[in-house]
């Protein structure tokens, strides 16, 4: 694109030092003395009609008692000496950009059109034009110049309101030698395109910029202002692109497709609201009445647009301005809130844009600025102050929320850090593996669901040489969860009881009122040399003994209420023992079916990291704690 | 795993008050579940627990349940569930809840344990 636009600024340039001995300006003449009339005749186009009760059309407001918003046909009269110099050769008249649809006549005969009459006035994008005189038409020193032009109720042009409707902008039509007036109107052209080119580029950054936050967005779900900020900068930049690409086209602009590419256009006013209340809350509700009142501005230009509303420019008006006041009112806020130089920079941006918006469509308009007299020039560019004030704030935008994702990041990294070490502490709480006791063997697995788990698992070693086990399970997950195990962890490590009812009232009584509307789960076992096993449960899952499920006595979770007492159960151990935790049996497939009881009986045999491994591999949405305890010999 | 809210439409009925879960009931249910019942007229003295649309409780959704048993016993309230899965019968069951609530298979059951 630069290559391109490096290539238009040499052309230009060259065209100039080739031109300028050509450009020679007094036989160029300027058409100023313009009479203009509402209605649509045929005869008005003779160089004998009698124009004089027409009113006189002066730049830059009106053209007499007929506004620039007027809707319909009216013609254009003038009259204009042709210098000496110049007489018989070949002339031509220079007009545009105007719009809709015009028809130019010379002396009576029509030399030219733009837009089509039949069946319905339907225009083009103004452009630039001039049309050869033929040497029939101009009959002498003076010739007469009529102009037939239609304007529809709205513009679909997108012109600039400054001067759509005007004739005069950004210069009255002149005429000249066919190839000096040829020679200019096709620099300015070149001129207008190498300012398209420079506002394209920079509209194409805006496009980028809108892709890459709604990207971020999608990469961190949750960061709304990311997708706040991607919309506006869409919003904002794929109608400018589709008017350029317009701009550039001969194709005729339909009402419907203005309609949308200029709602559209405005509807970023009403997401550049919700992109500041996601940054600050606090103005959250005041932006969302503007972000309404913007919106509603949108649909009304987009009416006006699509012909569908008869007063003209009203919202395009109202959303001017209504624009640059809200950005006002807002910058001041943030600038009140005197929290950092982000919000000052986001502030004061966003008020240059707005600024320059209204300076372009409304202040330089009463102030009778030409339109190339509103572009700033930087070398052989000419450049939208809208654009830039645009883009700058785009950018601004996108480094704050970099400096917040960062941030962000630091911070979540220091939270992942800290989770870490948590994990590991609780790792080394939970195996809590006191004595390896003659007889049993035992296994566990323990595969947490985040950082830190709420399962735990405990082994204790009894004076008689018995082994207790204890698998439990804190509702909820995450750190809550993580401190009631730590707190598990110790009261086990205290208990000196090695009866199983009573270890798990001793927990119960330790947990109440510290579960916080939670409860905790736990199966209790003891094994004895013997070969007996005890069993007392608190709201857990029953364990498996050989493949079956043990049937013991359902107790209160802990920590629910005080005082209860649990039941015991004994039996032999004639197989393997299995206890688990509800990430087993609770396992969860992408078609929500659990892994279930039945397919934790058939695998209840097996061992504990098989099973565990088995349980995850189906869906984990939950820790899953399996210890399974073998007597040998 | 997306989880879509619980929706919790409470019937009345004289001293009869259903409460119809719809969805999920994990810890984001707190107002679904607590809520709803906090919500109860003070002269309901009976509850019906509808779980029929309530495929799958996590831990922290059966303690939003635990909690509201504890709450209905403490003021005499019976409650009564219903609809719920086999597999979260056999949960309810191992959770010891049988001295706070019944468990039935369909509405017609509970409103006959509760007439």
């Amino acid at each position: 694109m630069q290559t391109i636009s490096r290539i238009l600024t040499q052309a230009v340039i060259l065209l100039y030092a080739v031109a300028a001995p050509l450009l020679a300006q007094e036989d160029v003449v300027r058409i100023e003395n313009w009479r203009v009339h509402t209605g649509d005749d045929p005869r008005w186009a003779s160089p004998d009609f009698d124009d004089s009760t027409w009113e006189a059309s002066s730049w830059p407001r009106r053209h007499g008692s007929v506004s620039r918003f007027f809707a319909g046909t009216r013609w254009y009269r003038a009259t204009a000496s042709i210098p000496a110099s110049i007489a018989g050769s070949p002339l031509a008249i220079a007009v545009g950009p105007l719009d809709e649809v015009y028809e130019i006549f010379v002396d009576g005969a029509r030399i030219g059109t733009h837009g089509s009459w039949e069946p319905t006035p339907t225009g083009k994008f103004p452009a630039l034009l001039w049309f050869p005189i033929p040497e029939t038409a101009a009959k002498g020193p003076l010739v007469h110049i009529a102009i037939r032009r239609w304007t529809g109720a709205t513009r679909t042009s997108f012109q600039s309101l400054a001067f759509s409707g005007t004739l005069h902008a950004p210069h009255a039509p002149e005429i000249g030698p066919a190839n000096v007036i040829g020679l200019q109107q096709e620099l300015r052209r070149a001129s207008r395109l190498n300012s398209h080119i420079a506002n394209l580029i920079v509209h194409i950054v805006a496009f980028l910029c809108g892709l890459l936050s709604l990207a971020l967005y999608l990469a961190r779900q949750g960061s709304r202002e990311n997708q706040w900020l991607g919309l506006a900068l869409l919003c904002e930049s794929v109608p400018l692109l589709a008017g350029l690409a317009v701009s550039q086209s001969d194709l005729p602009i339909r009402a419907p497709v203005a309609a949308v590419i200029a709602g559209l256009q405005y509807m970023a006013s009403a997401v550049w609201p919700f992109f500041l209340a996601s940054v600050y809350p606090r103005f959250a509700r005041p932006l969302r009445w503007i972000a309404v009142v913007q919106g509603l501005i949108a649909i009304g230009v987009a009416l006006s647009y699509g012909a569908m509303w008869p007063f003209p420019y009203v919202f395009q008006q109202a959303g001017a301005w209504f624009a640059v006041l809200t950005a006002g009112a807002i910058a001041i806020a943030l600038l009140a809130e005197r929290s950092g130089g982000e919000m000052a920079f986001l502030a004061g941006t966003l008020l240059l844009q707005a600024f320059a918006q209204t300076w372009h469509t409304q202040l330089a308009g009463w102030w009778g600025l030409a339109e190339d007299a509103r572009y700033l020039r930087l070398g052989g560019f000419a450049i939208d102050a809208r654009t830039v004030t645009r883009l700058i704030f785009a950018v601004t935008a996108l480094t704050v929320l970099y400096r917040r994702h960062r941030r962000e990041q630091q911070r979540q990294s220091g939270v992942h850090r800290d989770l870490a070490q948590a994990r590991l502490v609780q790792e080394s709480l939970l195996a809590g593996r006191e004595a390896a006791v003659p007889g049993y063997t035992v296994e566990a697995a323990y595969l947490p669901a985040s950082e830190v788990g709420g399962d735990f698992y405990r082994e204790l070693a009894g004076p008689d040489g018995s082994l207790l086990v204890l698998v439990g399970d804190v509702s909820g997950k995450g750190m809550r969860a993580a401190l009631l195990v730590g707190h598990i962890s110790g009261a086990l490590s205290n208990e000196r009881s090695r009866q199983p009812a009573e270890v798990l009232a001793n927990l119960n009584q330790s947990l109440v009122g510290r579960v916080s509307g939670g409860f905790v789960t736990c199966c209790c076992a003891r094994f004895d040399a013997d070969g007996t096993l005890t069993v007392a449960n608190a709201g857990h899952l029953a364990p498996y003994v050989g493949g079956r499920e043990v049937e013991v006595e359902a107790g209160l979770p802990l920590g629910v209420v005080g005082g209860v007492e649990y039941a015991e159960s004994s039996l032999r151990l004639d197989g393997p023992f299995l206890l688990m935790s509800d990430g087993v049996v609770e396992a969860e497939n992408a078609q929500r079916d659990l892994f279930g009881f039945d397919r934790t009986r058939a695998i209840s045999t097996k061992s504990a990291p098989e099973i565990a491994e088995a349980a995850k591999a189906w869906g984990q949405n939950d820790d899953i704690t399996v210890v399974t305890v073998r007597r040998m010999g | 795993m997306m989880v879509a809210p619980t929706k919790t439409k409470v019937e009345q009925h004289g001293d009869l008050a259903v409460l119809r879960f719809e969805g999920d009931i994990t810890s984001t249910s707190e107002e679904a579940v607590l809520g709803k019942y906090n919500g109860l007229a003070a002269g309901t003295s009976k509850i019906l627990l509808d779980f029929s649309k309530t495929p799958y409780l996590n831990s922290s959704g059966i303690a939003l349940v635990i909690q509201l048993l504890m709450a209905a016993s403490k003021a005499s309230r019976k409650v009564v569930c219903f609809g719920l899965s086999a597999h979260f019968v056999k949960v309810f069951t191992m959770l010891g809840l049988a001295k706070y609530t019944t468990l039935h298979a369909d509405e017609a059951a509970a409103r006959a344990a509760v007439a």
